[in-house]
């Protein structure tokens, strides 16, 4: 998110629901479509990982669905972000889903500034 | 206000371009500085951080004016490096529409789930939340008061000596300060309490 107006990993359109291949957290899966982490750190500790994952607005809800069947099975604690393009013909349907579904929305969050533009040659 | 490279596309050389934006954030607030594969002010002198800048910076912000003054200087000098600001979505809204600036991409915070018993009480959340990736252990923020009742004077010395183990320059001494004015004592029982 930090950088997408140069690397353009985040894109408008659909993709399935897919791991963000880019992201540390993915190098350590077995099956990117499942998420299956490898056998040898599966036992592992970290003090905080992040994974990313595209998804269609199609299947936003279920995918939220999903996430608020599982988290109360796992013996740790995560934050759930949202990221979206700011216009309200992007991020009001999202947002709407959100709400619908019972996870809160705070009022602060992050902003990239577009500012960013590739520059290596 | 955070300014990060992106691998590939204009990490190359970026030195001089990181090294102007830390300066204008520099120049812009006095509140805290820092990167988080450097160091932070209250570990270094802040020259010497600007000097080794690779990947990007942080700083920290008191007041709008000061944000909006900071966020259109990279605009106009088109250093091309990406920069995100965290905050009330309001309040960076009014920000960069001040500035000119039109963000493309915004980041929602949904809340927390899982086993939030295993969260310290708010007193220490408060603390440790200063640093989103969990490198403020909450056991020093329970050892430092520990040890601040048994010198009481002392902590108004502590607020100093606090934002070190913070790496990436994001907690807020100011902020810290008015946690130790207002709540020192209710929190210490209140880790005493916890006895964790």
């Amino acid at each position: 998110m930090k950088t997408n107006e140069v690397t353009r990993r985040f894109k408008r359109g659909s993709y399935g629901v897919e791991f963000e291949s880019k992201n540390p957290v993915t190098f350590l899966f077995e099956d990117v479509k499942t998420g299956r982490l490898k056998p040898e750190v599966r036992k592992e500790k970290v003090l905080s990982a992040i994974t990313e994952f595209l998804v269609t607005p199609g299947q936003l809800r279920p995918v939220l669905q999903a996430i608020k069947h599982i988290a109360p099975k796992i013996d740790s604690v995560s934050s759930l972000d949202l990221i979206s393009f700011p216009e309200e013909s992007e991020k009001e349907p999202a947002l709407k889903a959100v709400k619908e579904m019972g996870f809160p929305v705070f009022p602060n969050g992050k902003e990239n500034l577009g500012l960013g533009r590739i520059l290596n040659r | 206000m955070l300014t990060h490279v992106a691998r590939g596309f204009n990490d190359k050389d970026a030195g001089p371009g990181l090294k102007q934006i830390a300066l204008t954030m520099m120049k812009h607030t006095d509140l805290h500085f820092g990167d988080c594969k450097i160091g932070n002010k209250y570990q270094m002198d802040p020259a010497e951080i600007v000097e080794k800048l690779t990947v990007g910076c942080q700083g920290v912000f008191k007041d709008k004016e000061s944000l909006i003054a900071c966020i259109k200087e990279p605009k106009e000098k088109d250093q091309g490096i990406s920069i995100v600001v965290s905050g009330l979505f309001d309040e960076i809204f009014d920000c960069c529409h001040q500035a000119g600036i039109k963000p493309p991409l915004i980041e929602f915070a949904l809340g927390v789930h899982g086993n939030t018993q295993k969260l310290w009480p708010p007193e220490i959340l408060d603390f440790v939340t200063m640093c989103g990736h969990g490198l403020v252990s909450g056991r020093l923020v329970k050892k430092w008061l520990k040890t601040s009742r048994r010198a009481r004077s002392r902590w108004k010395k502590r607020p100093s000596s606090w934002p070190r183990p913070v790496c990436a320059g994001y907690s807020i001494p100011t902020g810290q300060k008015s946690f130790f004015e207002k709540w020192w004592l209710r929190l210490f029982k209140r880790v005493e309490a916890v006895g964790r």
